[in-house]
């Protein structure tokens, strides 16, 4: 079956319960019986994202992948899109894995194995959760995930206190913090900063070779995964910020475990630009590529 | 397995959704209908903004859908052919193939509710669908959210958009330095990751609001989110030309500071910043719809 021969005519809607919400899914399927292996991709993590993605870059993805004979789905996270209920927060620490151990409880009811999880920025992070505590996931495939604990905390922990004077002491900015919103933002950047100090001194404490403001549970569940034995692919573009991050914390604990893991862990940079957010056609078209060509490499 | 062509369910408060594709094989069209818990009070659908605007618009749309639904409307969400999860090729997306689909929601929508009586909302480029399709019901409630007015101010706005990003991309953005010669020797030309064709642009030049609102004889709203809290002079002049010719036509500007289609803000400010257009909007149709539906 070739990509274009597969449309909406493979599709149907599935509506699946999540505590009192239901998760909105579009499921893909091949003529014939699916392959063993399912798929789901993950969005990255925003408001205003939903399940199609930008230029609809997942509907091409699935319908690609469902002419390799995968049933694919795809969904939108709680508050988003055509889900139910309200969004309250994305924390990147506790990523929603409820709700893709529900898509991944469907696909399995629905007459697959396993399966492969294709996720991008915050749901990168959901992907490595839910893999790590979920054997049923046999591989994953990531693009330009975020490995600090925040973003903003990376950014903080770039800070001197040169910086904060710099920034925070001059009279336009203290004149600032009469309005209760730009005190409120002064206050959780100080916040971000003491919190960051203090574990900065426990991790020293502990003699830990993570830096401060690198995930441990998401270096943890990449762990687990090649523990496992769980292919994973990483692939980040040349000019993404979340690129030097991941490469800062090469420097540490995770490059260990990446060396371990060999060609089980493949991590592709070679794209020369930006991937996150799939802001160019030309990003889109390289992650589908690469993760196609993942895909047949790891489950041929 | 058993392939359920339809999800539906419940809401708490009563109201139902269904998800399906419509449309005939090969031209299907994804499509969401919200139904209230009785007898619908009116019927609207929603034509959707394109491109990035699409993103930035649809949580908007879909707790207004719910919303009126709640408030008795019954509301049918799309997504044109070409985008979203509906079939088709994006490069083929014009004007008349979306107000055909906006028909097709239209027909579903009636067929729900057992209703001649139909009202559209459209924001942006929607607004020249919406208009379009509301011909079929000249007598209907009419809202047009922030409504393209002109197709080469909008295609500017699409250059100024992505020399915008261009400019927040560290590798230097999508190649097209100049997107308006690339436009004009090419024929199409990439806009912040989505292809924009001269089909499209085309199409468009076709569209002109007013044009279409000419036999309009029911109340249309005309909205803008604004962070200068006025209403552009383009929608003022629009609206006293209808006010000369006795239409009933009221404006409303929100006060927006996140307000703006391309670069939306932050995750909290947009989400709190749609409520009061979601509210005045659902305040209005209800106003002005008073005409009950069988179900």
């Amino acid at each position: 079956m070739t990509a274009a021969a597969v449309n909406a005519e493979h599709e149907f809607p599935v509506a699946m319960s999540v505590g009192a919400d239901r998760i909105v899914a579009i499921a893909t399927w091949p003529d014939g019986a699916p392959r063993r292996t399912g798929i789901v991709l993950l969005q990255g993590g925003a408001l205003r994202n939903v399940s199609f993605e930008r230029n609809r870059i997942a509907v091409r993805q699935a319908r690609r992948l469902a002419a390799r004979g995968f049933a694919v789905v795809r969904f939108d996270y709680i508050g988003i899109g055509d889900s139910t209920g309200q969004l309250q927060a994305f924390d990147i620490n506790d990523p929603p894995t409820d709700q893709v151990e529900a898509v991944v409880d469907w696909l399995c009811a629905a007459g697959v194995d396993d399966v492969v999880v294709i996720a991008v920025c915050m749901g990168a992070r959901t992907a490595l959760a839910v893999a790590a505590a979920d054997p049923r996931v046999v591989g994953v495939a990531l693009g330009a995930m975020p490995i600090a604990v925040r973003t903003a905390e990376r950014r903080v922990a770039e800070w001197r206190m040169v910086h904060y004077l710099h920034h925070g002491a001059r009279p336009s900015k203290l004149k600032n913090l009469r309005d209760r919103n730009r005190r409120r933002q002064f206050l959780r950047l100080v916040g971000r900063r003491i919190r960051l100090v203090v574990r900065s001194a426990l991790r020293r404490r502990k003699r830990s070779d993570l830096p401060a403001w690198v995930s441990r549970s998401t270096v943890d569940a990449i762990a687990t995964l090649v523990e496992r034995n769980v292919p994973l692919l990483v692939a980040y573009g040349q000019q993404d910020p979340l690129r030097r991050d991941f490469q800062e914390a090469r420097c540490g604990k995770l490059g260990g475990i990446l060396s371990r893991a060999g060609d089980l862990v493949e991590i592709d940079e070679t794209f020369e630009g930006v991937l996150h957010g799939f802001p160019t056609l030309r990003a889109q078209d390289t992650f589908t590529d690469l993760v196609e060509a993942w895909i047949d490499r790891r489950l041929p | 397995m058993t392939r359920h062509r339809t999800a539906r369910w419940r809401n708490v408060e009563g109201t139902t959704e269904e998800v399906r594709f419509l449309g005939t094989p090969d031209q299907r069209i994804f499509g969401v209908t919200h139904l209230p818990t009785g007898p619908a009070r009116g019927a609207l659908v929603i034509c959707s903004p394109v491109l990035l605007e699409q993103m930035r618009n649809y949580r908007r749309e879909v707790v207004l859908a719910r919303t009126l639904a709640e408030r008795g409307f019954a509301v049918q969400r799309f997504h044109y052919r070409g985008t979203g999860h509906s079939d088709g090729d994006p490069s083929t997306l014009e004007l008349l193939s979306m107000t055909e689909d906006a028909l097709t929601a239209a027909a579903q929508l009636g067929d729900a509710v057992s209703t001649d009586h139909v009202g559209f909302l459209g924001t942006r480029v929607g607004g020249l669908v919406a208009a379009r399709a509301a011909e079929r019901w000249p007598s209907e409630p009419l809202v047009l959210w922030d409504p393209v007015l002109s197709a080469t101010a909008y295609v500017k706005e699409l250059f100024r958009a992505h020399l915008v990003g261009a400019l927040k991309q560290t590798d230097g953005g999508t190649g097209a330095l100049d997107p308006a010669m690339t436009f004009d020797l090419e024929g199409r030309v990439e806009i912040l990751g989505f292809e924009v064709t001269r089909t499209f642009v085309d199409s468009l030049g076709m569209g002109n609001p007013e044009d279409a609102l000419a036999g309009h004889t029911g109340p249309v709203l005309l909205a803008e989110s604004s962070p200068r809290g006025r209403l552009r002079r383009a929608y003022s002049d629009l609206s006293g030309r209808l006010a000369d010719q006795d239409r009933s036509i009221e404006t409303l500007v929100v006060r927006d500071d996140a307000a703006g289609w391309w670069f939306p803000g932050s995750l909290s400010t947009t989400e709190t910043s749609d409520q009061p257009l979601t509210d005045a909007t659902v305040s209005w149709l209800t106003a002005t719809t008073t005409l009950e539906v069988a179900r």
